[in-house]
């Protein structure tokens, strides 16, 4: 598995890493950042992990994965810092002999990713700036 | 399995205080960590916290705007901790205001 936090996140790494002769299908999954959140421009993003417990969560949730499905590999890399609107800023991937593992596996990955790793998001606006999910 | 950490945050916690009143260091991150203002909270012994309950009642008393928050987790060696789980200053513990990775 590759479990990583980075400053910038390289697609061709995740790709080389996933792609195997005893795969039939390499699924990739990337977030980015979107330049507007509910009709407001975002000028930028922020984010922040706990870098040992997210490392761990997220090697947790691969491990999931791959009791669920058959993968050949699984990678989980989640960038940290200030992000540009357009600029990925997590991947998860995996590779598996058939699409419909790989479909489903990057499905879980991300929501999973989602509700456990301690990762937090800043967006900043024009005028001010918001801890995304902070409040209700 | 591959496990590489680039990014280097200041928040470990380096050193073990020796002293029988030991202080409990929380680590804060996201909003909990602007609500104090500082990265790590030194916790003095006598306010009695003993359970993750009973510290969420300190914070929620010391720092009102933790209450506002959806929701508040703590962990404990970096495992997410129940409201009635004993902590101790030996431990890391950590703040987990709500998600919002990806």
């Amino acid at each position: 598995m590759l479990i990583k936090l980075v400053d910038h996140i390289d697609l061709n790494e995740a790709y080389a890493y996933l792609n195997s002769p005893d795969a039939g299908a390499v699924n990739l999954f990337v977030g980015t950042v979107r330049n507007q959140t509910k009709g407001k421009e975002v000028v930028h993003l922020d984010f922040e992990a706990y870098d040992a417990m997210a490392l761990k969560q997220m090697e947790q949730v691969a491990n999931q994965a791959m009791q669920k499905w058959p993968l050949v590999k699984v990678a989980v890399i989640h960038a940290v810092g200030a992000k540009e609107p357009g600029t990925p800023v997590v991947v998860v991937g995996v590779s598996s002999a058939h699409r419909d593992a790989s479909f489903e596996a990057c499905r879980f990955l991300i929501d999973e990713l989602k509700k456990t790793v301690p990762i937090w998001k800043k967006e900043y606006f024009e005028d001010n700036s918001v801890w995304v999910n902070a409040h209700p | 399995m591959l496990l590489i950490r680039i990014s280097l945050t200041d928040n470990r916690q380096q050193t073990t205080d020796n002293r029988q009143q030991t202080t409990m260091k929380i680590l804060l991150f996201g909003i909990t960590r602007e609500i104090v203002g500082q990265s790590k909270l030194n916790i003095p012994a006598n306010a009695g916290i003993d359970t993750v309950r009973s510290l969420k009642n300190w914070l929620g008393k010391q720092y009102p705007a933790m209450q506002t928050l959806s929701s508040l987790a703590v962990t404990v060696d970096s495992e997410y901790a129940e409201d009635e789980d004993a902590i101790h200053a030996e431990q890391e513990i950590a703040l987990i205001p709500p998600v919002s990775g990806g």
